[in-house]
């Protein structure tokens, strides 16, 4: 390949940073490479970052202070998984609360890579997002940040 | 019934992740405390639960582990919520356990009862004797403490620690002490839609 045509299609393919395809049927706002957001019709955000990471910790650190900051702020965890991101591991919570007497759900998943910390979020009316688990899912499992 | 078949019998009734004990801690803050504490405590017993503690800044209750969730979610509005916990512990496996012990048990005492119906010597009469007696008791220690394991899984303990709103003991939720963790939840989320 002309090496002219090289550099703009390794841009273009975002290969430093964050790569997080949005979930089936969301709306995405142009990403960076340390920031992907998007947006469903029905009001759910979802949202992939990384965020430098410190102190520097391992997953078993963060699961545990992110699980502890959820419930300090009125989270309830209805779901805790594990998946796995480019091999590595991270760690999942499903939560719901009430925001403004409405029931809300919200998905977050973690991992620590080196300096970095991977945070993938989802969130908003549980109506909704009874609707768009499956494809949140399927967003989530293939988030990748390099 | 061999050892074998009665542990495939048991093993499709073993319980699955429901069988779990599992305990609430909430703190509220309102202006009238005790009035609060008497609502959860009659709540409870319409539930089916009963109080199993009370003194001046707190109520803990037993309630049917089905209604915690809805219990625990009402409680909030009877108040400003402060703080919120839940612990689960995983009793399956022990309840599981429990059920196979007791089924290997139970298999030898009826091979013990049979050797007992057919042996003529007096002297293994009375070992078996001796060792039927012992693994009976070994058995009702072993179905007591299955019984205790699945009261537990059936109820749930709900402590409710209830403040003067704006009074001395007044706690909010502190920020995490680490910064990503802080812009990580639905309220920072939201605010990222436009």
């Amino acid at each position: 390949m002309n090496a002219k045509f090289l550099l703009p299609t390794i841009l273009l393919c975002g290969c430093a940073g964050l790569k997080a395809p949005p979930p089936a049927g969301f709306a995405s706002f142009p990403a960076t490479s340390e920031t992907s957001v998007a947006l469903s019709p029905d009001d759910l955000v979802w949202r992939v970052r990384l965020l430098e990471d410190q102190p520097v910790a391992d997953l078993a650190f963060w699961k545990s202070s992110l699980r502890h900051h959820l419930e300090q702020h009125g989270h309830l965890v209805v779901d805790s998984f594990p998946l796995r991101w480019e091999g590595l591991p991270a760690a999942g919570y499903e939560t719901r609360l009430t925001v403004e007497g409405r029931e809300s759900s919200y998905m977050v998943a973690t991992s620590p890579r080196k300096d970095k910390i991977l945070v993938a979020e989802a969130g908003g009316p549980s109506s909704s997002f009874s609707r768009h688990r499956s494809a949140l899912r399927i967003a989530l499992d293939s988030v990748r940040a390099r | 019934m061999t050892l074998l078949a009665l542990i495939a019998f048991l093993s499709p009734s073993a319980p699955g992740p429901a069988a779990s004990h599992r305990q609430v801690e909430v703190s509220l803050e309102c202006t009238q405390p005790d009035s609060v504490a008497d609502r959860i405590l009659l709540r409870a017993q319409a539930v089916g639960g009963w109080l199993s503690n009370r003194d001046d800044h707190s109520v803990s209750v037993r309630i049917p582990t089905d209604s915690l969730e809805s219990f625990s979610r009402w409680t909030w509005t009877l108040a400003k919520r402060v703080d919120y916990s839940l612990s689960v512990q995983d009793l399956s496996e022990r309840i599981s356990d429990l059920k196979v012990s007791i089924a290997s048990r139970d298999t030898l005492l009826r091979a013990y009862v049979a050797l007992l119906d057919s042996s003529n010597s007096s002297y293994q009469l009375r070992d078996v004797e001796r060792l039927g007696a012992n693994l009976a008791v070994e058995v009702g220690n072993l179905r007591g403490e299955l019984g205790r394991e699945l009261s537990r899984a059936r109820w749930a303990d709900l402590t409710v620690r209830v403040g003067q709103l704006g009074g001395p003991t007044s706690t909010l939720p502190r920020p995490s002490p680490f910064d990503w963790i802080n812009q990580t939840g639905l309220q920072p989320l939201r605010q990222e839609s436009p």
